[in-house]
């Protein structure tokens, strides 16, 4: 080891040396706590063997500010102490030091001393080497998580502007990636399918579920019980709820469910057939009134209770009205402008706010006015916002065609 | 302890490679020197020029070594000097043994 | 004045170190080094002592030893905490061994003897303390 001698008597400190170096160990000399502190940061240093009593810094002022100071490696401090060393002692600990040692020296007592410093000393280089592995490790995995969440924020839809219906959408995950997700496509038959779900739990886990599901969902028609027509609009959001639930029962490789608001918005009338499975209830604004309310819908999650029943309800859009579907990531959040959670009347009172809006601005107002840069970088779950406007229901052109 | 050993004829010498005799070693110089006596280098150069502390449990190694070879042969110790040299005299054991300074005045002795 | 204070254990290896720590130190003193040899002699043969009688030869005990160099003379304190009274109690001097008889042994005394200048002892219930003086001026 390369250790420091501290001590103000030149005897003292030729003494403490010379069975340093005895000991196999090479020395570097100090005169007082200034002194050492200076020599601290020039050197490759790790042990210090100090004298209590010296000008201009004492030993118990060296401990203190070596233990304030960002050395790189941990200093492990012996204190030499006089006959009454007791109270040297207790105020030593208090400073930082490490181990003690009496004037007179002992040669065998020092022998062991430094072998305990040497034990420790192994121990935090130890300990620094596992910290950069894991350090290593993590700043990769963080990476991996980040392309990871730029893939999730690709993979969702990009704003739908339709003549019937447009869409916006704010989402923020906890952790980078989340268990949140949405999407909607339309159809041949102008009909505009949508989901918005929200799987247990969040984080990576979560995430390759919310994911999977996302292709899943769009391309296993099966759920759907066959194609989508007008006709079977008000029977398909009951079953697909059915047989997802049906699906998620039966896989026993994963302990997630997931809740659920599914519908598919009919653009010739702009009657949004849905069902709601333990998904918070959706905000309606209804322009013709100038009000705002949920929902009151209630279903249950999908892939917790096997056999149950789901609803299609039916809601008639008018040209105006907006449609907010959003998972209760929100609801764990304090308002950053009443301090209050964003639930319940708290929530809704948040809307009536913003209820004049277009779905865009809204969007924004959630993210800037409700919540802080800050929360949004420590989101305890994820949060997903997806907004419907509705206008005048416009048959496609092709239909009329067809009809034709 | 080092101790090197060199024939030359029938005189063998025995560079003790060490800076100091004392208590700690003497038992084990004692036992090598005695070795090296039973393996039959009786005629014997003992160089301690090498020497710069020596006390007197070492000294006694000394006398048990003289003991040994004194049966058979003989033995000059060579090189002691200052406080080592002073040891011999103050103890008056330089009137036992056999010094010298110089190895040819010592290889003389055989 | 120059001051140097360590403890050791009873043990032959031990003395080996305080000697060695005793000659650098001397030499980073300047003194010369033949008193440097002098009480280097001194110091081992006295530390000998104590291990031998005071301390039967038992390992696990401790000697403090206290050196302090003064312009007209240097003082070496031993402190053993046996129960034996030192055998260099007394002034009576120890003579040396006839050497005709080839002795292996009983210098130590004389030559403390002949090497100090004084030999004082303190004792109390629970330690021995050997101070031994040696002058500057008009040494050997």
């Amino acid at each position: 080891m390369n250790i420091l001698i501290v001590d103000d008597a030149a005897d003292m400190r030729f003494l403490v040396s010379s069975i340093v170096r005895r000991l196999g160990h090479s020395v570097t000399e100090a005169i007082d706590g200034l002194d050492a502190l200076a020599k601290l940061k020039a050197g490759d240093i790790t042990t210090i063997i100090s004298d209590c009593n010296m000008p201009n810094m004492d030993g118990f002022e060296l401990c203190k500010q070596i233990r304030q100071s960002d050395f790189p490696k941990y200093m492990y401090i012996i204190l030499l102490t006089g006959l009454k060393g007791k109270d040297s002692t207790l105020k030593g600990i208090n400073s930082g030091a490490d181990d003690f040692a009496s004037k007179p020296l002992a040669i065998e007592e020092m022998r062991i001393r430094l072998l305990a410093a040497q034990r420790v000393i192994n121990l935090e280089d130890d300990i620094a080497k596992t910290n950069l592995a894991l350090k290593i490790a993590h700043d990769h995995i963080q990476k991996d998580l980040e392309s990871a969440a730029l893939t999730q924020l690709k993979s969702l839809p990009p704003p739908l502007k339709s003549k019937s219906v447009s869409t916006e959408w704010f989402y923020k995950p906890a952790i980078f990636i989340g268990g949140d997700t949405f999407n909607y496509f339309e159809t041949q038959t102008n009909c505009l399918v949508f989901y918005s779900l929200d799987i247990s739990g969040h984080g990576i886990s979560a995430a390759m579920l919310s994911m999977s599901m996302q292709v899943y969902l769009g391309l296993k028609r099966g759920f759907y019980g066959g194609p989508i027509t007008r006709e079977r609009l008000p029977e398909i959001p009951a079953l697909f709820a059915k047989n997802l639930n049906d699906c998620l029962l039966n896989q026993h490789n994963h302990d997630h469910y997931l809740t659920m608001m599914f519908g598919i918005i009919d653009m010739d009338t702009n009657k949004v057939y849905y069902t709601q499975a333990g998904h918070p209830q959706p905000y309606w604004y209804k322009a013709a009134q100038n009000t705002i309310a949920p929902i009151d819908v209630n279903g249950f999650p999908v892939g917790l209770v096997p056999d149950v029943e789901y609803e299609t309800e039916v809601l008639q859009m008018e040209p105006g009205d907006k449609l907010i579907v959003y998972s209760d990531g929100i609801n764990e959040n304090d308002s950053l402008i009443n301090q209050q959670p964003l639930d319940g009347d708290n929530l809704t009172q948040h809307f009536e706010q913003i209820k004049g809006q277009s779905t865009a601005q809204m969007m924004q107002s959630i993210e800037k006015e409700w919540l802080s840069e800050s929360q949004l970088n420590a989101l305890p779950d994820d949060v997903s916002f997806l907004a419907f406007q509705f206008e005048n229901p416009t048959p496609k052109k092709e239909n009329k065609n067809n009809e034709n | 302890m080092k101790i090197n050993l060199q024939q030359e004829g029938s005189v063998t010498t025995a560079v003790i490679d060490e800076t100091r005799l004392d208590a700690s070693v003497a038992p084990e110089f004692k036992s090598a020197m005695e070795a090296i006596i039973t393996s039959g280098n009786d005629q014997l150069i003992i160089d301690i020029s090498k020497l710069s502390f020596m006390d007197s449990s070492s000294l006694g190694a000394m006398v048990v070594v003289l003991k040994k070879i004194s049966a058979t042969g003989k033995m000059v110790i060579f090189g002691a000097s200052g406080t080592v040299l002073e040891l011999f005299k103050l103890t008056r054991m330089d009137r036992i043994f056999t010094l010298t300074n110089d190895i040819e005045t010592a290889k003389n002795y055989f | 004045m120059a001051h140097w204070q360590i403890t050791i254990d009873s043990n032959f290896s031990a003395i080996r170190e305080a000697s060695e720590l005793l000659q650098e130190y001397c030499a980073q003193c300047q003194i010369s080094p033949e008193l440097g040899g002098h009480l280097e002699l001194i110091m081992v043969e006295a530390l000998n002592n104590v291990i031998e009688h005071a301390y039967q030869g038992e390992d696990g005990h401790k000697i403090d030893i206290e050196l302090i160099d003064e312009t007209q003379k240097t003082i070496i304190s031993i402190t053993d905490y046996s129960q034996t009274a030192p055998s260099l109690m007394g002034n009576q001097k120890k003579e040396l061994p006839e050497e005709d008889l080839l002795p292996e042994g009983g210098w130590g005394l004389p030559l403390i003897q002949a090497l100090a200048d004084s030999i004082d002892y303190s004792l109390n219930s629970k330690n021995n303390l050997l101070i031994l003086t040696k002058n500057k001026i008009n040494s050997h």
